[in-house]
């Protein structure tokens, strides 16, 4: 008979550790800058800063000419954006939240929401 | 700055549809328990990621997603002393009556004046689209319902001192 143990001990493991995606370096829509730590902060800096200089009237033209995946990372960097609000930043990432869930869909947020490799 | 409003709310709106995707599921840890996994964290892989929209440094919504529960946690515009005293009164007479609004979290997550915890018993009691309205809704209201609320405590402010000042 197997023996039977009260051990919760793993529940604690943290399965996505041993995930293969793990070994996969994350891919950004800036120029190709990957890897941890500062390059992901400039990474992200640089996303906001090309995000904010597009004009509404362009935003449009820009969503439509990406595939699903840059799609779902575009909207990873909009949410992101969100959490810095700055002067006037917020209003324009609402814009560029509508245009992508416009093209996206409903499925975009989910796949921001259940990514595990996070910008 | 009401421009921002509209977008503002279907932003919110897009993602609590999304993220108001719920299922039954029991505790890991604990036999026969069932607990909103957002709240209790007993497990990484349960809890997706957070997000933030924000509509300027003052007014955003925190959204974090589990496998059974969503907690949408809202942070209200307090321009003055007035409106931050409004709020906190405010919120604090509604979480006093939080099982009456059945989705009311009694106590608000740090840096936010209210919250929600929406489980997928709520999601499977009443409708879904419902539920986001509610939050839409209530979101639309409460900045009404404090700028009323400051109107008259300034107009009543403004009658009692006239009213005092007669005297001399």
């Amino acid at each position: 008979m197997a023996k039977n143990t009260s051990s919760s001990a793993f529940r604690k493991i943290d399965v996505d550790q041993y995930s293969e995606d793990n070994f996969k370096e994350d891919e950004t829509d800036s120029g190709g800058l990957v890897g941890p730590d500062e390059n992901e902060e400039n990474a992200l800096n640089l996303t906001l800063r090309v995000l904010l200089s597009i004009k509404p009237s362009q935003i449009e033209e820009v969503v439509n000419s990406l595939d699903t995946n840059l799609i779902d990372t575009l909207m990873k960097y909009v949410y992101k954006g969100f959490e810095y609000p700055s002067e006037g930043s917020s209003g324009h990432l609402l814009l560029w939240h509508e245009k992508i869930y416009n093209v996206g869909g409903v499925g975009c947020i989910v796949r921001v929401l259940a990514d595990t490799r996070r910008v | 700055m009401s421009g921002t409003l509209k977008p503002y709310l279907t932003a919110v709106r897009h993602t609590l549809t999304a993220a108001m995707c719920l299922d039954n599921f029991s505790s890991q840890v604990v036999e026969r328990h069932n607990k909103p996994e957002v709240e209790v964290r007993s497990s990484k892989e349960l809890v997706l990621t957070p997000v933030v929209i924000s509509r300027n440094e003052k007014e955003k919504v925190f959204i974090e997603t589990s496998v059974n529960s969503v907690r949408i946690s809202i942070a209200v515009k307090q321009a003055d002393e007035i409106e931050k005293i409004l709020c906190k009164k405010f919120m604090r007479f509604m979480m006093m009556r939080a099982e009456n609004f059945i989705v009311l979290r009694r106590k608000p997550i740090e840096g936010y004046d209210i919250s929600f915890l929406i489980t997928n018993f709520h999601t499977e009691q009443m409708y879904k689209h419902k539920l986001v309205d509610f939050v839409i809704h209530f979101m639309e209201e409460i900045d009404k319902e404090i700028s009323e609320m400051k109107l008259a405590v300034n107009a009543r402010a403004r009658i009692v001192s006239e009213e005092f000042l007669k005297r001399f």
